[in-house]
């Protein structure tokens, strides 16, 4: 099974090394925001090979750094004939190589509860801190991080436009926690609450939030393994003493984070695995059984945006597509992405702009379209680059 | 030699910011190409018009300074490596397509335009790019043109050369040629376009093409036939063609590929315990043109395979089912590596009544020297891939792999065949063109470089 931590025991595949077939060109969105062949999964593979071999004039810093520069996507693994992943090689190179980047990325996550309100509410003082708005050195990072701040801002949510009218009672007689990650937990507490909502329509009995942690996917991508068996571990914690419920998560890539506790060796206890993934299926799945009607301030365009992870079988949007019809478009391309990309958005904010830039472009939203996905990630990141009068939210935003 | 400061400088002045490279750790992998090959580059530019490609081909003669062009470096015969140093230079950045044009039947494109972009670009305006080859979706038409790439669909349409009209080229010394013209027809003077491609980048550096467009064909389907043994496989496309059916593209795919294919993921010709429904060959067919003439040549095309009796035939008509059948020939060259970490590359071409001769002799050399050989492709036009799988840490294994080829490459040109079929010659077979064409012939195309790069400065020691 794989997962998109990218961190699958592919012991003896992970000693082939890369044929510089270049069919990774073809997906990776940070080449296609970029046309930087240097940044490209094949030259990372390249530059790991060189690493390794110690050939003269290769400094390990610079092309640690240069290697660094990846999105932890995961599309190139699945476009790989031999199915090589940069986020996993990353992984074990940043493991093995600890550096300022991803140390950032785990003061960000592990102090998420102070940091991340106190940094939006940071960065609406942004023009003042850095008047230059985008020059070079700390003042020029922070007012890339600005954006990206101001987004989580969470005064900033889509006016409601599609209410529950009739629900199925499919959740009679089940306990069901939500796990609402960083984003939900410290700046969207609206999700949550939409979410809880849906559940308790369709006959839950939705148990208090434990103090989970955050889902430890991007800590992993950032070769912090310890941090993130540490949240793994407490997390488990957390829902066992929560009586093991149905464990619910909307953000996909959280969804994708957990589901990959199982591959893990946590101390899991007989049957244990399967009542934690019992629930994690994508949120739409629940959402669907209930009945809408939209409401008349509707836009009339929507765009879906599907993220990198946890899209699953595309769940998210059949539910979008069955509810809003011909309004929703999900046009899309193989090199997609929003840009988040974990610690890129801390290390190299400019390419992560650059990637959400391209993104944007493909869809193309006039004035007072939404775009809608199911990641909080994308959500922060592509709100940070639309245009003001283009409205980016999570799809449950615009449930009443 | 390394780039002198006043180089560097001019080169700085000419492409700003991330336009020039030369730190080692960015130079690395626009030293090397699919065919694995490495040497350090000693500087990367990515132009983004033709000026500064004139400019910079002015420094390069001035300077007497090696210039590589690359596309997305998916060469399998080395063209990509910059094997005397000196500046590699990315298409990266010359990647629009500038005018398509419905009345003219033309597409005008920079050459690191994807190939496969261009197609879709021009289908959406009921318009049709024939080329196809396997890397069409991560390969550039610049690189189409410096090698001809061939691909499925040439035993109907021809190769890239087939469909250039005019080439916009910036030759050593940063003067501009414009050759050809929009028109169809156009036998003016000698044919300077057709010498640019396929010329490996070695006697100018193309920035612009004019390609040829046809209606887009209305409909297509394809047949996969697995049959029970090689020569039925063989004998079927005989039937095909003696059936009076050209169809677009007829691939062979012999045993060793069937089953190499079947362990990347479900294979149509496994059963559902992954277990290979026959041990003999494949052929894959695709048929295009109106939707009554696909309708009608379909169940021609399968009465004709059905004489030899395949164990497995599956029809393709939406193009989702298509698409599924041909993914798994183009993952075949990644998938070969499953027989061993190394491999040596050939794409012979026999004269089509001889293919069979040479799949049976191909297969007498891999007996031989005990090593795998997949020799599989484009059947339809008697070009087919030879790949040589082995192990080059295991000298004994290299050794008898360098035979294989010696043997494979010799049976070729006995049969009056030739050493290349799309891939160009490169660096890899460079060793072989004298001996297949004599020396009147190369030293006649070294004169045509020298009068056109005097310096020798275009991707030196390549092709020829």
């Amino acid at each position: 099974m794989r997962h998109c931590d990218h961190q699958d025991a592919k012991s003896g595949e992970n000693r082939k090394s890369c044929i510089l077939c270049g069919k990774c060109l073809e997906v990776c969105p940070l080449y296609a925001a970029t046309t930087r062949e240097e940044l490209s999964p094949k030259a990372k593979f390249f530059l790991a090979q060189a690493m390794a071999g110690q050939t003269p004039g290769i400094s390990e810093k610079i092309a640690l750094e240069l290697a660094g520069k990846c999105l932890s996507c995961g599309k190139c693994e699945k476009a790989c004939p031999l199915g090589l992943c940069v986020p996993e090689l990353l992984s074990g190179l940043r493991a093995a190589h600890p550096n300022i980047e991803s140390k950032l990325w785990q003061v960000w996550v592990e102090k998420a509860r102070v940091l991340w309100p106190m940094m939006a509410t940071l960065s609406r003082l942004m023009p003042r801190l850095a008047p230059d708005g985008g020059g070079g050195g700390f003042k020029g990072w922070l007012a890339g991080a600005a954006g990206g701040l101001r987004a989580l801002d969470s005064r900033t949510r889509l006016a409601p436009w599609l209410k529950p009218v009739a629900f199925e009672a499919c959740g009679k007689g089940r306990k069901a926690v939500l796990f609402p990650g960083c984003v939900a937990a410290h700046v969207k507490p609206h999700w949550t609450a939409s979410a809880a909502k849906i559940l308790a329509g369709l006959g839950f009995t939705v148990l208090p939030t434990p103090d989970f942690a955050c889902c430890g996917n991007t800590l992993g991508h950032a070769g912090l393994k310890d941090a993130q068996l540490r949240m793994q571990l407490k997390n488990l914690e957390a829902w066992r003493e929560t009586g093991r419920p149905e464990l619910v998560s909307f953000c996909a890539t959280c969804r994708c984070g957990l589901r990959a506790y199982v591959s893990r060796d946590l101390g899991w206890r007989p049957d244990e695995r399967e009542a934690w993934l019992a629930g994690l299926a994508p949120f739409s799945e629940l959402a669907r059984r209930a009945v809408y009607e939209v409401l008349p301030n509707a836009p009339a365009t929507v765009h879906y945006h599907t993220p990198c992870h946890g899209a699953g079988g595309g769940q998210d949007a059949d539910f979008l597509r069955k509810v809003l019809g011909d309004r929703l478009k999900t046009r899309t391309r193989k090199n997609l992405c929003c840009g988040f990309g974990g610690a890129l958005k801390l290390s190299a904010p400019e390419l992560s702009d650059a990637v959400a830039k391209r993104c944007l472009d493909f869809y193309g939203p006039e004035p007072n379209e939404q775009i809608l996905t199911g990641c909080s990630g994308c959500v922060i990141q592509l709100r940070a680059n639309a245009a003001e009068s283009v409205g980016v939210g999570h799809w449950l935003e615009i449930i009443e | 030699m390394p780039l002198s400061l006043s180089v560097l400088r001019a080169l700085q002045a000419l492409f700003p910011g991330d336009g020039l490279l030369v730190k080692p750790e960015e130079t690395l992998i626009f030293g090397a190409d699919a065919s694995r090959k490495h040497a350090p580059a000693d500087a990367v530019v990515r132009p983004e018009n033709t000026e500064q490609v004139a400019e910079l081909l002015s420094l390069a003669q001035t300077e007497a300074i090696p210039v590589y062009p690359r596309g997305r470096g998916t060469n399998v015969v080395g063209g990509c490596v910059p094997e005397r140093g000196g500046i590699v230079v990315s298409t990266a950045r010359l990647n629009r397509i500038l005018d398509i044009s419905g009345e003219d039947f033309a597409v005008v494109a920079q050459p690191g335009v994807i190939t496969g972009e261009l197609q879709e670009a021009c289908r959406a305006r009921g318009l049709f790019y024939a080329p196809d080859p396997a890397s069409a979706r991560f390969a550039t038409i610049g690189g189409n043109l410096a090698q001809n790439a061939g691909g499925m669909r040439a035993v109907k349409y021809g190769t890239t050369r087939d469909w250039v009209l005019g080439l916009t080229v910036v030759l050593p010394g940063g003067r501009v040629l414009t050759t050809g013209s929009r028109c169809h027809k156009d036998v003016a003077g000698l044919d300077l376009t057709r010498l640019f491609v396929g010329s490996e980048g070695t006697l100018g550096f193309i920035t612009e093409a004019i390609l040829k467009l046809v209606p887009l064909p209305e409909a297509q389907a394809s047949l996969l036939a697995v049959f029970a043994s090689e020569d039925d496989a063989l004998q079927a496309a005989r039937a095909v063609f003696a059936s009076g059916i050209l169809p677009t593209a007829m691939e062979y795919m012999p045993a060793e590929v069937l089953a190499a294919l079947a362990r990347l993921g479900p294979a149509p010709w496994t059963r559902g315990t992954g277990e290979l429904k026959s041990n003999g060959a494949a052929l894959l067919m695709r048929l295009d043109g109106s939707g009554e003439a696909v309708a009608a040549d379909l169940p021609r095309l399968r009465r004709a395979v059905e004489s030899l009796a395949p164990a497995h035939l599956e029809e393709a008509r939406t193009s989702a089912d298509e698409e599924a059948l041909w993914e798994m020939r183009r993952q075949i060259n990644q998938a070969a590596y499953q027989f061993g970490p190394d491999k040596l590359s050939d794409d012979i071409v026999v004269p089509r009544g001889s293919v069979g001769e040479a799949v049976r002799r191909i297969r007498a050399v891999s007996r031989e020297l005990g090593l795998t050989i997949l020799a599989f492709g484009h059947l339809g036009d008697g070009n087919l891939h030879v790949n040589i799988m082995y192990d080059a840490s295991d000298p004994d294994q290299a050794a008898r792999a360098a035979r294989a080829k010696e043997g494979v490459l010799g049976l070729t040109i006995s049969l009056g065949g030739t050493i290349s079929g799309e891939h160009g010659v490169g660096l890899t077979k460079l060793p072989w063109l004298e001996r297949m064409r004599g020396r009147e012939n190369v030293e006649a195309m070294r004169r045509i470089k020298t009068a056109l790069d005097p310096m020798g400065i275009m991707n030196p020691g390549k092709a020829y």
